[in-house]
């Protein structure tokens, strides 16, 4: 991807996280609840042992969100995880998306696969939609980490670091 | 004022460095979207304004352009209460004070200030109403500075790192000795007025050394911080390379952005590129799964327990040599039968997981010729 494509998806990136109701202190699970809640549909998450081929795995039924994640991984791996998977989410990527490429029976043996919309997994940047999921992803993240935890001096911190996007 | 063909080399360097220190911190800083960011910035682009015209060339530019004599003068002066205000802003802030008592006094003191330069036919200093501008340009800033000193002094002292206290101090320091040379102006301009010899405040102590070094000390004290944790992020982000190398050798996939050059030569945005390659060597070891051998795992753990390792060193170590053992059976194809199970060591939070990623690296380097080839890519 060349220089310009890729500020380009930086800042396309940076005004969605501008809306973004990031909670303070930082955590995946309640961001996830609030995007739910701002969409209307609920967004369950479920850490699952070794995915085959992804460690994340986004699975839009008809009325839920479900994003799985690595279960044996460490808890920031995770939250990127679920990060990158919530991207998909917040960039309406499902609609571009090719139901049937994961087989989510496997996974789910209750789940109709009827029911899937679409199924998005973490697994390498090819496309451009995994791209633009990891960027927004890591800007979160990045976002969120320099984000005031209500102390003083971590507001001065904050404000006085200047390495942030 | 000095010409520049008559300025020494000191005196050249006492007036242009300290504009040329903020500009570059102003021009490199990055733009932040919440008040206390904007308060820095404010900081920096008052400290730059208000250097930058008080230089010879500044005066000459802004005289040229503007057909005035004083105008810089007054530019500067303007610049210095705006860094005043968004200094004491920023203190508020942080402590989620919501005062603005400062803001009307700046701004009104200012307008006076503006008045007394309408009134005086030129700024020098047995004019009339210099003497008035001079106070009021005190006046204005006193106050500020005062809470400035007390709260930089309170938060120095509730600073939890060695290098946000030392930053705190040198804004102290710097805030007094601006404080004193606002004070020693104020008597220069009084001696004018009611005929009397200020010694003091003609020397060169007072009328440039002060100030030189009240600038630097708050411009020093203004970046230190961002500086200081910079160059560590930068350290550690090294410290990765290794590990990063050699999982990004065996699996080009897991990189979002492979990098260009050298480590060494990656600047800017170090903190997001720390926060990469911490999420990429997951990737790689995640995708190294089906090649960890629990055999290799137990040798290495004796190993690294008959060498004295123990707690995080000891499991950093067991890693590096799961890690550098499953990279050759991945390049060889041949998996192990029976995969390792064992719990996933690493931190809990960011900086944890950041931390026990360098120990493991800085094992796998350690590892020599027994570890795969980690060239530079």
């Amino acid at each position: 991807m060349n220089v310009f494509r890729r500020l380009a998806l930086r800042r396309r990136c940076r005004a969605r996280l501008r809306d973004l109701p990031l909670p303070v202190p930082f955590d995946v699970h309640e961001l996830c609840d609030r995007v739910a809640t701002r969409r209307g549909r609920p967004i369950r998450l479920l850490p699952v042992a070794g995915l085959t081929g992804v460690c994340g795995l986004w699975i839009a039924t008809g009325t839920t969100d479900l994003i799985c994640y690595e279960r044996d991984t460490t808890r920031p791996h995770q939250d990127h995880i679920v990060l990158h998977e919530l991207a998909h989410v917040l960039c309406d990527h499902y609609p571009v998306s090719l139901p049937g490429k994961y087989d989510t029976t496997a996974l789910f043996p209750d789940l109709d696969p009827a029911m899937v919309r679409a199924v998005l997994g973490r697994a390498g940047y090819s496309s451009a939609e995994e791209r633009e999921a990891e960027t927004l992803a890591s800007l979160i993240r990045q976002r969120a980490t320099t984000r005031a935890d209500g102390t003083l001096h971590a507001r001065l911190h904050d404000a006085l670091d200047d390495d942030r996007e | 004022m000095t010409s520049f063909a008559d300025a020494t080399v000191g005196e050249l360097i006492r007036q242009y460095l300290p504009p040329l220190l903020a500009w570059v911190v102003l021009l490199t800083r990055r733009p932040g979207e919440d008040q206390a960011r904007r308060y820095v910035r404010n900081i920096l682009l008052g400290f730059t304004i208000s250097l930058t015209v008080l230089t010879p060339g500044g005066h000459l530019l802004v005289n040229g352009i503007a057909g005035t004599t004083d105008l810089p003068r007054l530019i500067g002066h303007a610049g210095m209460l705006l860094a005043a205000w968004a200094g004491f802003g920023l203190l508020l802030h942080v402590n989620g004070m919501r005062r603005r008592w400062h803001t009307w006094w700046l701004v009104g003191v200012f307008c006076a200030m503006c008045v007394f330069f309408a009134l005086t036919p030129n700024l020098e200093p047995a004019s009339p109403w210099v003497f008035e501008y001079i106070v009021a340009y005190a006046v204005a800033q006193l106050p500020v500075y005062a809470g400035i000193m007390w709260l930089g002094v309170r938060y120095a002292r509730l600073a939890d790192t060695a290098v946000l206290r030392v930053a705190l101090h040198m804004v102290v320091a710097g805030t007094a000795i601006a404080s004193l040379y606002l004070v020693s102006k104020s008597v220069l301009s009084a001696s004018y007025r009611f005929s009397f010899a200020d010694e003091f405040g003609r020397s060169t102590f007072a009328s440039k050394l002060a100030p030189t070094a009240a600038n630097l000390l708050v411009l020093v004290g203004a970046v230190l911080p961002a500086a200081v944790t910079g160059l560590g992020r930068h350290r550690r982000y090294r410290q990765l390379g290794p590990l990063w190398r050699a999982l990004y050798r065996a699996d080009p996939a897991i990189a979002l952005d492979p990098p260009a050059v050298p480590d060494f030569l990656v600047l800017g945005r170090i903190r997001l590129r720390l926060y990469r390659r911490v999420i990429e060597i997951r990737d790689g070891l995640l995708a190294l799964r089906p090649y960890r051998d629990p055999a290799v795992a137990a040798a290495a753990r004796e190993r690294a327990r008959r060498a004295g390792l123990h707690g995080s060193r000891l499991d950093a170590a067991v890693e590096a040599a799961v890690v550098a053992a499953a990279l050759r059976a991945r390049a060889e194809g041949t998996a192990p039968g029976d995969t390792e199970h064992a719990a996933v060591t690493g931190g809990d939070d960011l900086a944890a997981e950041t931390a026990f990623l360098g120990l493991v690296a800085s094992a796998y380097r350690a590892l020599g010729p027994r570890a795969p080839a980690a060239q530079q890519v």
